[in-house]
């Protein structure tokens, strides 16, 4: 039988000035391991001087932002979100982002990994969103990023990772192929998400082969960055205060959803569902773990760096260099891959590995004829 | 991602094979292309249109440029294939395996390995034949015959420099606190080097040296190796794997100076020719200087350029060919067969894709032999052809490599005729294809044992009279240009680039990067070419330009302050160091300048300054994201 718990994931996107305040409330609050990770948002840059304008039609500002990551009980979940409010400010616009999700951890775990805290706090944030996690090829996403950014749709988050699939097939052909990926992460209104996605597709022609891939994940909680040009105020307030102004008189976002907006895609996409198996282990050893899982049929996945971070300097549980790879698996084949991750000594302390699993409803990606077949 | 599929061998036939390599080959060799090509099309027009020299040998010229394009899209593959994993992998597991004495141990001798097999210091004694022994001792005998002492000096510095950077990425302290006070001794050093009759002239090479070190083979390497101790260091919390390769430009030069100070006392001090050859040195002093076969170096021969013959130009190729692949190899081999035994009998790890990393370590040899070749014929070439003649923008030189031997030449066909002070010249009438031009003759070309009149042609000054403004100033913007499109092309920045392009998750762009360090550059070289034209004192660059640096750098951010230390010990390598030195030798000869060295001193100064302003600049914008609402609120 398999280990089992049920957590809550919170995640925020926070920029890079803000990190050292982020840290520090975390370690204040002995909040043990939190993983961080380097990242971007786009913002539209300001207009330019005179006839500069001319030549940049709203170009793109990449701003660095850390995205933090923390496991916890339900029953912390407000609590952690507003530790992260009040550290970095986020309801001020262009401080970032923060939302929870639910997941399940399948490996055994050292102690306070998972946080738990007496403290109540009051529920923070809005409910009703949905976040769309979608892996391009470099250099795609920031085109992407301009529309949704142009249109109002969210602020996107962009992190670099490799990916593994097709290429390592090949042999030292795959050497042909790059690697290189970017990954786009946002989070809508939940019945924006549909069409959202229908757009990035479109745009990021996500339906010819090898272009990339994308999946909507369900969030609890969040409050969002609403900052998504660098324009100065022409009114008393910027357009981003009057936002986050709106959104905090209703309550919600529902005011905000632009699903009519959106042209109808008359296409009809083959969605599928299933589990996201987030693998968090020691950095160098992904690679190995992923050729084992090849065996059952995990073909590929998406690699990304981060560092794990704990604020007790003595007994440490794990190396802070750590890979992360996203594999999408139905959901019927999930026992099947924990089992070869436990035989495959994945959890011991060679490669100090956690595992845990998000439900995906709505995933998308080219599918081969075979693929339609099954 | 989603399929669940059974793992399949995948066929791959011929033709899919070469439908695969070809786009990818087709855009490795396009991006080269791109960074080539603006050095290329500068030096030759600048050549046809403003020199108005026809190009010599322009096929083989453009034969070793297309060399240049090819070897530098292999071997920056190669690098990041093989050297570069293989340097992250080992600061990965350096710091989980081994206690902190054997880290310092592996750093000194990677940097050394790495430093003696960087290619782009051999270029510095090429300077040596130039100097003579009695303007500048110290100069003569650390060029010539102390140049042993020269590179394990330089080695050591670099490998010291190593120690430092690993050390500061495991215990996270600020590149500030080593770079000051290393800037204020060397600072201090080259001003007491100013006021020595010796050491003076020896700062030039010392600050070029510190520039030169750090090329293609030692940056991707020392950066790779510091990414991956960064990340596992617990206590380096803004993971930043910057600063080692600034640290291994400017500890060099501490330790060329202090070379030089201790040979210093062992060595003549400078006097003039005639002193010299009479009483001057004693014999000891000459034994170090001359080396054992002791004879007094001939007076400066110019060797006229025989006609080559086709096999014995095949037989030149074929050696160039082999000195190219030769160089290659030394400069990769040793030091992957350390690293991949090192990681392998020490640290007892498999690398993840070994074949991947044996097949880019080929593609760097590879790379790197074809790229040295096409150095060779293509750049030098048109660099030495340019920087030769650039002086006669203000002054009338001679083309000593367009020579002409007039066989069976009658004196008497010799004319005269009056000048505007009325004196009287001889000169005669050539006729030349279809045209008749008038030579100047002068009696002691004219060997009246085989009858040939040697014709050398004078050309310029091309802007008015001799020494006239218009003249310099082309020649300053010369530098500056040389400079930034010579940059551009440059592996080393290349990899940097990329590498800081990955690291900061694509916020600071490559070509951000690499277009104002060349800016930098271009300024550093037309301030250096300044320098030699006005003889200005490096001292007198060197000192405001770093000091005005460290001020700069109390405002700027860590992680921008880092990069542009960097980025200035990148700029400098085996693309534009020739280029820059056949410049400054050329300008310098016409000058009579004793060394020209310190250009690259000041080029490599100058992209710090660019990049911290460009770092301001994006701050400011980036503060802007979070602070403009702030402001209006309050």
């Amino acid at each position: 039988m398999h280990f089992k718990q049920k957590a809550i994931r919170i995640t925020a996107i926070v920029h890079r000035d803000l990190t050292d305040l982020v840290v520090s409330a975390l370690k204040r609050n002995n909040i043990h391991y939190f993983h961080m990770e380097p990242g971007r948002y786009p913002v539209l840059a300001k207009r330019g001087w005179l006839l500069f304008d001319f030549y940049q039609n709203h170009s793109i500002i990449d701003t660095p932002v850390t995205i933090f990551e923390v496991s916890c009980e339900a029953s912390t979940e407000n609590f952690l979100l507003s530790l992260f409010r009040d550290a970095a400010e986020l309801n001020i616009p262009g401080h970032g982002s923060v939302y929870s999700e639910t997941i399940e951890f399948h490996s055994p775990l050292p102690a306070d990994y998972i946080v738990t805290t007496e403290e109540k706090t009051k529920t923070i944030g809005f409910s009703g969103l949905t976040g769309i996690f979608c892996i391009l090829p470099r250099g795609s996403a920031e085109p992407i990023a301009r529309l949704i950014l142009q249109n109002g749709v969210a602020v996107p988050t962009i992190s670099y990772g490799t990916g593994t699939g097709l290429r390592d097939q090949l042999g030292l052909l795959r050497i042909t192929i790059p690697k290189e990926k970017e990954i786009l992460k946002l989070v809508v209104h939940s019945s924006d998400a549909e069409h959202a996605m229908d757009f990035i597709i479109e745009v990021g022609r996500l339906d010819l082969p090898g272009r990339g891939f994308i999946f909507e994940f369900p969030i609890g909680r969040g409050l969002l960055n609403t900052k998504v040009s660098l324009e100065g105020p022409k009114q008393a307030a910027s357009m981003d205060q009057i936002i986050s102004a709106l959104d905090q008189l209703y309550g919600n976002m529902e005011w905000r959803k632009k699903s009519n907006q959106f042209r109808q895609s008359a296409r009809h996409r083959n969605y599928f569902e299933g589990v996201n198996v987030v693998i968090n282990c020691k950095e160098e050893s992904i690679e190995s773990t992923l050729a084992n899982l090849r065996k059952v049929g995990v073909s590929s996945s998406t690699i990304s760096l981060n560092k794990l971070v704990h604020s007790q300097n003595e007994k440490n549980a794990f190396t802070p260099a750590r890979e992360v790879a996203n594999i999408l698996i139905p959901k019927k084949n999930l026992s099947e891959v924990l089992s070869l991750l436990e035989e495959t000594g994945f959890f011991g302390e060679e490669t100090e590995g956690i595992v845990y699993t998000i439900e995906i409803p709505r995933a998308f990606s080219y599918q081969s004829k075979l693929g339609k077949r099954k | 991602m989603a399929r669940n599929e059974k793992e399949e061998s995948i066929h791959i036939g011929f033709r899919e094979t070469i439908t695969l390599i070809l786009p990818y080959f087709q855009k490795k060799i396009w991006d080269q292309i791109k960074a080539v090509i603006w050095i290329v099309l500068y030096l030759a027009l600048f050549q046809l249109f403003i020199l108005r020299i026809p190009i010599k040998e322009a096929g083989l010229i453009a034969l070793g440029i297309s060399a240049v394009v090819l070897g530098l899209a292999f071997f920056l593959e190669g690098l990041f294939l093989g050297l570069m994993p293989l340097g992250e992998a080992l600061g990965l597991r350096l710091p989980q395996k081994l206690g902190i004495f054997s880290i310092i141990l592996f750093s000194i001798l990677m940097g050394v390995g790495a430093t003696l097999a960087e290619p782009a210091i051999t270029i510095l004694r090429a300077c040596g034949s130039k100097v003579a022994p009695w303007d500048a001792p110290l100069l003569y005998f650390l060029l010539n015959e102390g140049s042993f002492y020269l590179y394990l000096s330089i080695a050591i510095g670099v490998g010291i420099s190593v120690v430092f950077g690993m050390l500061r990425f495991l215990f996270g302290f600020s590149l500030m606190r080593i770079l000051v006070p290393t800037i204020v001794i060397l600072l201090g050093v080259s001003i007491y080097a100013y006021f020595d009759e010796n050491l003076k002239f020896i700062s030039g090479l010392a600050w070029d040296s510190g520039a030169v070190t750090t090329g293609p083979v030692t940056v991707p390497l020392v950066v790779a190796l510091g990414i991956g101790i960064s990340k596992v260091a617990e206590k380096n919390d803004q993971s930043s794997a910057y600063g080692v390769v600034t640290l291994a430009s400017l500890f060099p030069i501490l330790s060329v100076f202090l070379v030089g100070m201790y040979f210093s006392g062992k060595l003549p001090k400078p006097m003039p020719e005639e002193v010299f050859f009479k009483q001057g040195i004693k014999l000891e002093e000459a034994k170090l200087l001359l080396g054992d076969s002791y004879k007094v170096p001939s007076t400066k021969e110019v060797s006229l350029p025989k006609k080559i013959s086709p096999p014995e130009f095949f037989i030149k190729a074929k050696e160039n060919i082999f000195d190219a692949f030769e160089l290659a190899i030394r400069a990769i081999l040793p030091l992957s067969i350390f690293l991949l035994l090192f990681l392998g009998l020490i640290l007892k790890e498999k690398i993840s894709y070994p074949e991947e990393v044996f097949l880019g370590i080929g593609f760097s040899i590879i790379g790197l032999s074809i790229f040295n070749f096409g150095i060779i014929f293509g750049l030098n070439k048109l660099g030495d052809q340019v920087g030769g003649k650039l002086p006669s923008t203000f002054r009338s030189i001679e083309l000593i490599d367009s020579t002409k031997f007039i066989p069976n030449f009658n004196p008497k066909s010799v004319l005269k005729a009056v000048n505007e002070d009325g004196k009287e010249e001889k000169f005669f009438y050539l006729k030349e294809r279809k045209s008749y031009t008038g030579i100047p003759y002068h009696e002691e070309n004219w060997n009246q044992k085989n009858k040939v009149y040697e014709y050398v042609p004078i050309h310029g000054p091309i802007f008015g009279k001799e020494d006239n403004l218009l003249g310099y100033l082309v020649v300053l913007v010369f530098a500056f240009f040389l400079g930034y499109s010579a940059t551009l092309a440059e592996p080393a920045l290349s990899a940097l680039g990329n590498t800081v392009e990955e690291t900061t998750v694509g916020t600071f762009r490559k070509s951000l990067l690499i277009q104002s360090v060349a800016v930098g550059v271009g300024l550093g070289t037309l301030l250096g070419m300044l320098k030699i034209l006005l003889e200005i004192p490096l001292v007198w660059i060197v000192v405001p330009i770093y000091l005005l640096l460290l001020f700069l750098n109390t405002f700027s951010k860590s992680e921008f302050i880092d990069i542009a230390w960097d980025s200035a010990g990148v700029t400098t390598g085996p693309i534009t160091v020739p280029l820059i030195i056949a410049m400054g030798l050329g300008i310098g000869n016409q000058m009579g300048t004793v060394d020209g060295f310190g250009i690259l001193a000041a080029a490599s100064a100058f992209p710090i300054l660019s990049v911290l302003i460009m770092g301001m600049i994006v701050e400011n914008s980036r503060k802007l994201s979070l602070r403009d609402s702030e402001l209006k609120e309050k």
